[in-house]
C-alpha cells in the first residue's frame, strides 16, 4: 500500500553517462527517509525516478505495485510530490496567488476542492501577506516558502524534498520543521535528499547513502551516521553532537558524576541543562 | 533523429590538419560552397563538390560522425525524393536527388566548419575581420553556455511537471501556452546569469583596451593561403562555367540526368 | 571596531555609505522627490527614505590580512555591500550613492571597476555563472589577456596557479564538466592571476557537498596565511565558517549591526537577535555565560567545545 520499490534499477543518460546502477530499494508507507551522498552520486536522479519524471533504463520502479512506466504521468506526479531545490526554476507568474492557482490547475478535482486546498495552504504557511506580491519581489526565504506551497497544496501522498535546508535561516527552518512534523502526524512517507547530517540526525529515521550511482549503505540513521568509513566515501560530516561526544570521552575519562551524565545525554539541550543544574554561579 | 543531426554541428576538440586551419579559411569554404550550390543543380557539380568534401572529412577524421548525421537526415532525404517523384513523375526523381545532394553538401560543409572550429578561434577570426572584440566574444559566450542552458531547460521542465504542468496536450494554442512556465523561468534565469557574467567580465577588465593578448592566436599560414587560392579557383571555374555553359558542348556533361 | 590611526592605503573604508538602487528609485520616484523637496534635507539624512535604501549609513574599516565572515538575514544587503568594494556599485549598478568608499586609498566613485578589481576580487555563489571560457586554461588566462600581458608570462602564471590550487589535471577541461568544488577553484584561480589584495566570496559553499566545502575553505585559509590576502566570506552557516574567521560583520536591514572579533560577536547578544542560525554547541555556551555558569571563551569548533566543557568540569 503506497510503497515505493526499486527493483534492480539502472539509469543511463543519452550521453551514455550511467547515473544509477543496481538500485534495489523498498520504501514502506509512512517511512521518513533520507538520501545522502556526494554531489553527482545520483541522488536527484533517484528521486526523479520515483514520480516518473525519469523512467529506468534498466529494471523497474513500482509505486503501489504498479510500474512507473504504466502509470499516467500526471497522476503519479500528483501522488509523489517533489519540491525542487531552486525556486527560481519554477516561479513565472505575476503574483504568488497565481502560482498557487497554476499548481492546482491540472488536478483532477472539483473547483470547490481546489479552492479549499488553496485556503488551507495559505493558512498553513502564512501566505496571506504574500498573495498579491510578485514572486520576483519576494525575498529568498519567501520564494522557498512559495515553492513549498506549490507542491504541498496539491496534497501529495508522498513528500519528497531536494535539499530543503539550503539557504534557510531560522524562520525558514521553523517552517520546514513544522511541515515535517505535520506530515509525520499524518503518517505520510517523507523522503529528503540532503547533505545536512544535523538535519538527518534530527528528523530522519533511515538513511540511504549513494556513491557513484550505487547504494553504499542503507539503514537506521544512528548506525549510518556513526560509521566513519561511510562518511569518507560519501562526503558526509559527522553530526555535531556525535563529534562532541566522541571528543568528550577521548583520552582519560574523568571520574566525575556530571561528566557521566553528559556522556549519556542525547542532545546539546540536555547537556546544557545538566551543566546549568550542576554548576553554581561563577563570580565574574 | 534531430539530435543526431544537431550533433553534426558540435565542436570536437582534435588536432589535425583541418582543425589547425584558420577559421576564416573554413568560413570561405562554406561561402564558396553556398555560392556554387545555388548556382548549379547538375549532378556532376554536386558530385565534384561532394568529392572535395569527402577529402576534408577524411582529413578531419570525421567519417563516423558524418555517417551518423546522414542517418539523422534519412527521413528528410526520403521525404524530398518521395514527394518530388510523386508530384512530377518525369522530372521529379532527378529533382529530388539533386535537392538531396545540395542539402547533403551544405550540411557537410557547415558541419566541417563547426566541428573543426573552436568557438574562441571563431571569435578571434570575426574580430580580425573588423567586428569589435566584445561583440565577437558574445558568440563564444553563447557556445560556452549551451550545455548550461540545455541542463537548465531540463531542470525547469521537471520542476514544473512536478507542479502539474502538462505538455503536448490539447490544441496548438494550448500547447504553446503550456510552454510559458518553461520559457519564463528560463528567460529570467538567463537574464540574471547575464548580469553575473557581465560582472565577471567587468571585474577582469574586459574590453578595457583594444589590443588584448590571445593565449592561442589564430594565424593564416601557408596551408590557409593554399586552400584559399584553391577555393578561389573553384569559384572562378564555377562562374566561368555558368556564363559559358550554353555555348560549350564540352559542358554537356553538366546536364547528365537519370533517364526515366 | 576601534581603529587606531592606521593608513587608509591599507584598508577598505566606508564612511556614511548609503545606496538606493536605480530600479527602486524609479519605482518610487514621486515619493522620494517629494520628501527631498519638502524637507529640504539631504536624502541621506532623511529617515523617510530609509525604506528604499539597500545600504543605510554604513561605516566600516576593514584592515588588510583578515579572514572575515559577513553574516546576516537573506536580503539584508550583504551582496550589495560587497559590490561597493570593487566599484560595481555605483559604476555598473546605478543608483543614488551617498557617502564614501575608499579601497586602499582609491575612491570608488572616481576609479574604474577594472582598476578596483586589481585589488578586490569577487567570486559568486554559483561559479558556473562566472566561468566564461571553454577550457580552464582559457578561463584563468582571461583577465591577463584583457590586460594585454604577454603570452609567455600568461602561460607561466597559469601553470603556477594551477599547481598552487592543485588543479593542474583540469587544465583542458570544459567548466561545465567540472564538479562544483572544482569550478569554485577555477573561479578563484581566475582572479588570483590579477593578484588581488582582497578576495570576497558570496556563499561559496552553498552548492558544494561538505567535503568540497571544507576543501575550499582550507584553500582560502592557505591564501590568507601564505599570501596575506584578506578573505571576506558571505556565509549563513556559522558552523562552516567559524573555525576560520577572526572577525565577523553582521549586516541587517542595510546596516552594519556589529563588526568585531569572533569572540566579541559570539559573546554579545546582537548575533542571537538576528535570523542567523547559531549552532547549538555555541548557543549552549552563550546561555551558560548569560546564567553566569561559565566565564571562558566561547568555542568556535566542536573540539574546542568539548575541551572547554572538560576544563569547566574539572
Amino acid at each position: 500500500m503506497r510503497n515505493i520499490r526499486f527493483e534492480n534499477v539502472g539509469f543511463q543518460y543519452s550521453n551514455e553517462f550511467t547515473a544509477l546502477s543496481n538500485i534495489s530499494l523498498n520504501i514502506q508507507n509512512g517511512e521518513v527517509l533520507g538520501i545522502m551522498g556526494r554531489n553527482g552520486a545520483g541522488k536527484s536522479t533517484l528521486i526523479q525516478m520515483m514520480n516518473g519524471l525519469l523512467k529506468p533504463t534498466e529494471g523497474n520502479v513500482f509505486f503501489d505495485g504498479i510500474t512507473t512506466n504504466d502509470y499516467d504521468a500526471s497522476k503519479l506526479v500528483q501522488k509523489i510530490g517533489i519540491v525542487f531545490q531552486n525556486p527560481e526554476h519554477q516561479l513565472f507568474s505575476s503574483t504568488v496567488e497565481e502560482e498557487l492557482n497554476f499548481s492546482l490547475k491540472n488536478l483532477q478535482i472539483s473547483k470547490d476542492l481546489k479552492a479549499q486546498y488553496k485556503d488551507e495552504i495559505i493558512k498553513e504557511l502564512n501566505l496571506q501577506s504574500l498573495l498579491h506580491k510578485s514572486p520576483w519581489n519576494c525575498s529568498g526565504g519567501e520564494r522557498k516558502k512559495v515553492s513549498l506551497a506549490c507542491i504541498l497544496c496539491r496534497k501529495p501522498e508522498v513528500l519528497v524534498f531536494d535539499e530543503p535546508t539550503l539557504g534557510q535561516d531560522k524562520s525558514g527552518y521553523k517552517i520546514l520543521d513544522n511541515i515535517i512534523h505535520k506530515a509525520k502526524e499524518r503518517k505520510q512517507t517523507i523522503i529528503v535528499v540532503t547533505h545536512n547530517t544535523e538535519f538527518a540526525y534530527h528528523y530522519l529515521d533511515r538513511l540511504v547513502v549513494l556513491d557513484n550511482g550505487r547504494i553504499l549503505a542503507d539503514g537506521p540513521t544512528g548506525e549510518i551516521l556513526t560509521n566513519s568509513t561511510i562518511h569518507e566515501n560519501s562526503s558526509l560530516i559527522e553530526p555535531q553532537f556525535f563529534k562532541f561526544k566522541k571528543k568528550m570521552i577521548e583520552n582519560n575519562l574523568p571520574d566525575n558524576e556530571v561528566f557521566k551524565l553528559i556522556v549519556q545525554a542525547k542532545s546539546f539541550n540536555e547537556v546544557e541543562k545538566i551543566i546549568q543544574n550542576s554548576m553554581g554561579e561563577i563570580s565574574q | 533523429m534531430s539530435m543526431e543531426l544537431l550533433s553534426a554541428f558540435d565542436f570536437i576538440d582534435r588536432d589535425d590538419f583541418v582543425h589547425r586551419l584558420d577559421p576564416r579559411t573554413k568560413l570561405f569554404l562554406v561561402i564558396v560552397y553556398l555560392t556554387l550550390l545555388i548556382m548549379f543543380r547538375q549532378y556532376i557539380v554536386h558530385l565534384i563538390l561532394l568529392g572535395n568534401l569527402i577529402i576534408w572529412i577524411l582529413l578531419a577524421r570525421m567519417v563516423k560522425r558524418v555517417i551518423k548525421s546522414i542517418r539523422g537526415m534519412a527521413f528528410i532525404i526520403f521525404f524530398i525524393i518521395f514527394f518530388n517523384t510523386l508530384f512530377s513523375p518525369s522530372k521529379g526523381l532527378n529533382l529530388g536527388i539533386q535537392m538531396t545532394l545540395r542539402l547533403v553538401n551544405i550540411i557537410m560543409a557547415f558541419s566541417i566548419f563547426f566541428q573543426t572550429t573552436h568557438p574562441d578561434d571563431l571569435t578571434q577570426a570575426i574580430a580580425k575581420m573588423g567586428v569589435s572584440y566584445p561583440i565577437a566574444f558574445s558568440f563564444s559566450l553563447a557556445f560556452r553556455f549551451i550545455p548550461t542552458l540545455a541542463n537548465e531547460v531540463e531542470t525547469i521542465t521537471k520542476a514544473q511537471k512536478s507542479r502539474g504542468l502538462v505538455l503536448q496536450k490539447g490544441g496548438l494554442f494550448q500547447q504553446i501556452r503550456s510552454l510559458f512556465p518553461l520559457l519564463i523561468p528560463l528567460i529570467t534565469n538567463s537574464i540574471k546569469r547575464a548580469f553575473y557574467v557581465a560582472e565577471s567580465l567587468e571585474a577582469r577588465s574586459f574590453g578595457i583596451q583594444k589590443t588584448r593578448t590571445q593565449l592561442h592566436p589564430v594565424r593564416l599560414r601557408f596551408a590557409d593561403w593554399a586552400i584559399f587560392v584553391f577555393l578561389l579557383v573553384l569559384l572562378a571555374a564555377g562562374i566561368v562555367a555558368k556564363i559559358y555553359q550554353p555555348q560549350l558542348e564540352v559542358f554537356a556533361i553538366f546536364t547528365f540526368e537519370i533517364p526515366l | 571596531m576601534n581603529s587606531s590611526p592606521s593608513n587608509p592605503k591599507d584598508q577598505i573604508i566606508t564612511k556614511n555609505l548609503s545606496f538606493v538602487y536605480e530600479s527602486v528609485y524609479k519605482a518610487n520616484r514621486d515619493e522620494i522627490t517629494t520628501v527631498m523637496n519638502k524637507e529640504g534635507v539631504k536624502p541621506s539624512d532623511n529617515p523617510k527614505i530609509d525604506k528604499f535604501k539597500a545600504l543605510n549609513l554604513i561605516n566600516l574599516s576593514i584592515r588588510q590580512g583578515k579572514f572575515i565572515a559577513m553574516v546576516g538575514d537573506t536580503g539584508s544587503g550583504k551582496s550589495t555591500l560587497v559590490r561597493t568594494f570593487n566599484g560595481l556599485i555605483p559604476s555598473f549598478y546605478r543608483g543614488i550613492f551617498f557617502g564614501y568608499v575608499g579601497v586602499f586609498g582609491k575612491d570608488t566613485i572616481q576609479e574604474k571597476i577594472s582598476n578596483l578589481s586589481r585589488d578586490v576580487g569577487l567570486v559568486f555563489q554559483n561559479p558556473e555563472n562566472q566561468l566564461v571560457a571553454m577550457t580552464v586554461e582559457r578561463e584563468i588566462a582571461f583577465g591577463l589577456e584583457n590586460l594585454g600581458v604577454e603570452r609567455d608570462i600568461i602561460q607561466d602564471k597559469i601553470t603556477q596557479i594551477l599547481e598552487y590550487l592543485g588543479i593542474s589535471h583540469l587544465r583542458m577541461r570544459h567548466p561545465y564538466e567540472l564538479s562544483g568544488g572544482e569550478q569554485q577553484r577555477v573561479a578563484i584561480a581566475s582572479i588570483l592571476t590579477l593578484e588581488p589584495k582582497v578576495i570576497i566570496l558570496d556563499e561559496p559553499t552553498a552548492s558544494l557537498d561538505p567535503q568540497a566545502a571544507e576543501s575550499v575553505l582550507n584553500l582560502l585559509e592557505k591564501l590568507n596565511k601564505d599570501k596575506k590576502i584578506t578573505i571576506i566570506i558571505i556565509e549563513h552557516r556559522l558552523e562552516v565558517i567559524l573555525p576560520y574567521c577572526t572577525e565577523i560583520i553582521i549586516v541587517q536591514n542595510g546596516q552594519v549591526l556589529q563588526h568585531a572579533s569572533t569572540q566579541e560577536v559570539l559573546n554579545s547578544d546582537l548575533l542571537y537577535s538576528t535570523d542567523v542560525r547559531v549552532p547549538k554547541y555555541i548557543q549552549l555556551f552563550k546561555n551558560l555565560k548569560s546564567n553566569k555558569k561559565y566565564s571562558g571563551t566561547i568555542p568556535t569548533t566542536i573540539e574546542q567545545a568539548a575541551h572547554n566543557i572538560r576544563e569547566l568540569l574539572l
